[in-house]
């Protein structure tokens, strides 16, 4: 007698082809098909095909296969795959991926797919510019900074299997030796929904792909704002301290508002319940924020005593997040008493000396980009930065180890 | 509100009566998914209008969202607010954007005209299928427009380039004069799309011209109007219907080329306002043509 059902499924119900189908290929023989929920790819007949298509509209899985075994086989791997769904399944509301592949990965280092594993440093991009009026064009950082790292590329010792790392020429020592780096890739920005619907996405990634208590998330933004999911999932795991180096703009009117902007930034992170400070080194308006936990060092103030200014504001042995706004380079053409902004190679040892001096376990690099005339003086600055605040938050756990 | 306001107007609302045209800019970007910028295009168009001259006066109320926070339903919820209450005081406003997604919430506004026709001035049709009920996207805003209940016929002048599908067909009060056709179209063959006793809508999106005269724009399409032909026509429309309010989009300053697109905007307007303050009647008119105000 012949079996009412195909491994488990209902010869009897109506299926459809996946709305999220595609096709990507197709020759005289074949047709590759891929589904956009999930990535899935099959390649298959065009004879076969050309019966799959049936499913266009809704129908029983008997009426199409009239008996035929083989084709019976067939359909019920592709309903498996999900190119099949039924009118209840779950398939059909499969959400849109939560990240997108970029073209380039940082430093061409591999992909990273997997909440296991034991990648020592995860990357992630947030292509979004919408909480800070000043930073239009910062969406597509993420995009800039990976093109311009694969002057550096991350390689392997043939030997080993382990990381190099890279050489820091300005103090004579090897970078991020045996520290293993991949590219989660960009979060996915969908045109025109909330602020709070990208940033509850964002915050899914991060913690799916959380990792074990040593992982150093590193956030390329975007602008400003999308640090704030980073610092919510690492507060959730210990408490943490945020050190952010960048100008600020406060607003403490705009407190209740449930859009997070550049002005409730520093609100919004201490309102969460395990940052207790938030430093603000190179804010040109100190005394604009009075807010329990907050404090600021100016850049002129930075210049004139260097790393130990911030001591004062950071308890010892807490760890910290670590955020970096490239607008507070100064630019190369900039009059060396510019005082309102950081030079790069002041910026170079500032954060060397964080490093050495607390632990660091996430860092962001924002405010790239590619639309302002300077992007290109800026981009391999920000490449060397990104290394830097890379080196430092891994180096002083000896994670840093020799190969 | 900023330093430079258009054309030096001032902002005092008190004098608005005499001239009848309002300005309010929109700096706002959330409808372009892949490229910001024309947020700065209301401070861009105003400073470029600073060395032009219009020959009538209005009255510049400065920018919509100074606090600069919010999602986009926040933005086109005040627009909706500024430009109906300028369209109940009768009158004109004039909308800097900003992304043209944002044009969505000044024809809603102007709901007390029905119908009210749409002259859309684009390289695009702006007719894709909305994606979703949070969408909000420069590139559906018309369907969109065309879902609102008082709207009626729709005029979109200066579609061209390379589609995925013919857009043109998607709706039946949808005319198109395509960027080819407009070259050469009459001001009767022009006007004969649009009653003479039904007002009008008119925007403008900066990529209806040619990307060489208006580069600095999200998506520029080849073959597009000069300064002058798009001012021709959009003057055209102004001085022989009823138009009770205008806008123009997509001035992208971070894109722009010496601020050729910031100027080629306020050329427009200064072009375009005049004619649009020509029938001084609209408070005769206004009433006429609308319903009473219900919504």
């Amino acid at each position: 007698m012949e079996s009412a059902t195909l491994r488990g499924i209902d010869k009897a119900e109506e299926v459809s082809l996946s709305p999220m189908l595609s096709v990507e290929q197709c020759d005289d023989t074949t047709i590759t098909v891929f589904l956009n929920s999930t990535g899935a790819r099959l390649r298959m007949q065009r004879a076969l095909y050309g019966k799959i298509l049936a499913f266009e509209t809704p129908r029983t899985i008997a009426s199409v296969t009239q008996g035929d075994a083989r084709l019976e086989l067939a359909i019920d791997r592709l309903r498996g795959l999900g190119f099949l769904v039924g009118e209840t399944d779950a398939a059909l509301v499969v959400p849109p991926r939560p990240v997108t592949d970029p073209p380039y990965r940082l430093f061409d280092c591999p992909a990273h797919k997997s909440s296991s594993g034991s990648t020592d440093i995860v990357v992630i991009g947030v292509p979004y510019d919408g909480g800070d009026h000043e930073a239009a064009g910062a969406r597509h950082g993420p995009i800039a900074i990976r093109k311009t790292s694969l002057q550096l590329l991350y390689r392997l010792d043939k030997r080993t299997g382990q990381p190099l790392g890279w050489f820091d020429a300005d103090v004579r020592r090897p970078v991020l030796r045996g520290v293993t780096i991949g590219d989660v890739g960009d979060v996915v920005v969908t045109s025109g929904e909330p602020q709070t619907q990208t940033f509850a996405r964002l915050r899914d990634v991060l913690e799916s792909f959380h990792g074990g208590q040593r992982r150093v998330w590193s956030l390329v933004g975007g602008d400003a704002t999308t640090s704030f999911p980073l610092i919510e999932v690492m507060q959730a795991r210990d408490e943490v301290d945020v050190l952010r180096i960048g100008d600020l703009e406060h607003d403490a009117s705009a407190a209740q508002s449930t859009f997070l902007s550049i002005a409730t930034l520093a609100s919004s992170v201490l309102a969460l319940p395990r940052v207790d400070r938030f430093v603000q080194i190179g804010t040109s308006r100190p005394d604009d924020v009075a807010l329990p936990g907050f404090s600021a060092v100016t850049a002129s103030a930075l210049l004139d005593g260097g790393g130990a200014s911030i001591e004062a504001h950071l308890a010892p042995g807490r760890p910290i997040h670590l955020g970096l706004d490239m607008t507070i380079l100064a630019s190369p053409g900039d009059a060396p008493a510019d005082r309102a902004r950081i030079a790069y190679t002041d910026l170079r040892s500032l954060l060397h000396e964080i490093g050495e001096r607390y632990r660091i376990v996430s860092v962001d690099l924002v405010g790239l980009n590619p639309l302002k005339g300077d992007w290109g003086s800026k981009s391999v600055e920000a490449v060397h930065l990104l290394l830097a605040m890379l080196d430092a938050a891994t180096n002083r756990n000896g994670r840093n180890m020799p190969v | 509100m900023n330093a430079a306001t258009l054309f030096g107007w001032p902002t005092d609302t008190a004098v608005s009566d005499r001239g009848a045209v309002e300005v309010i800019g929109v700096p706002s970007d959330f409808g372009n998914g892949i490229t910001s910028g024309a947020r700065f295009g209301p401070a861009a168009i105003r400073k470029a209008s600073l060395a032009m001259t219009c020959a009538v006066a209005g009255v510049d109320r400065g920018d919509i969202g100074r606090d600069r926070r919010g999602d986009w339903q926040d933005v086109l919820a005040e627009v909706e607010q500024i430009v109906g209450d300028m369209i109940r005081r009768r009158v004109r406003p004039i909308v800097l954007g900003g992304d043209h997604g944002i044009s969505y919430a000044a024809v809603a506004a102007a709901r007390t005209f029905r119908p009210l026709n749409v002259v859309w001035f684009d390289a695009h049709t702006d007719f894709c299928r909305p994606t979703g009920e949070d969408c909000h996207d420069h590139k559906q805003v018309l369907h969109r427009i065309a879902a609102l209940p008082h709207v009626g016929q729709i005029l979109q002048v200066g579609h061209r380039g390379m589609t995925y599908f013919d857009e043109i067909a998607r709706f039946t009060r949808l005319s198109v004069i395509t960027a080819r056709e407009a070259y050469g179209v009459t001001t009767d063959e022009l006007l004969r799309q649009l009653p003479v006793d039904e007002p009008v809508y008119l925007s403008m999106d900066i990529d209806a011209l040619d990307p060489r005269w208006a580069p600095g724009t999200g998506h520029p399409v080849p073959g597009g109007f000069s300064v002058a032909r798009l001012g021709e026509l959009a003057r055209t429309i102004a001085e022989h219907r009823q138009v009770v309010g205008i806008d123009l989009m997509e001035v992208n300053p971070m894109l722009d080329i010496d601020g050729k697109t910031s100027a080629a905007a306020a050329a427009l307007i200064a072009v375009v306002v005049p004619a649009l303050c020509r029938t001084t009647a609209i408070d005769k008119d206004a009433a006429r043509l609308t319903d009473g105000g219900r919504d």
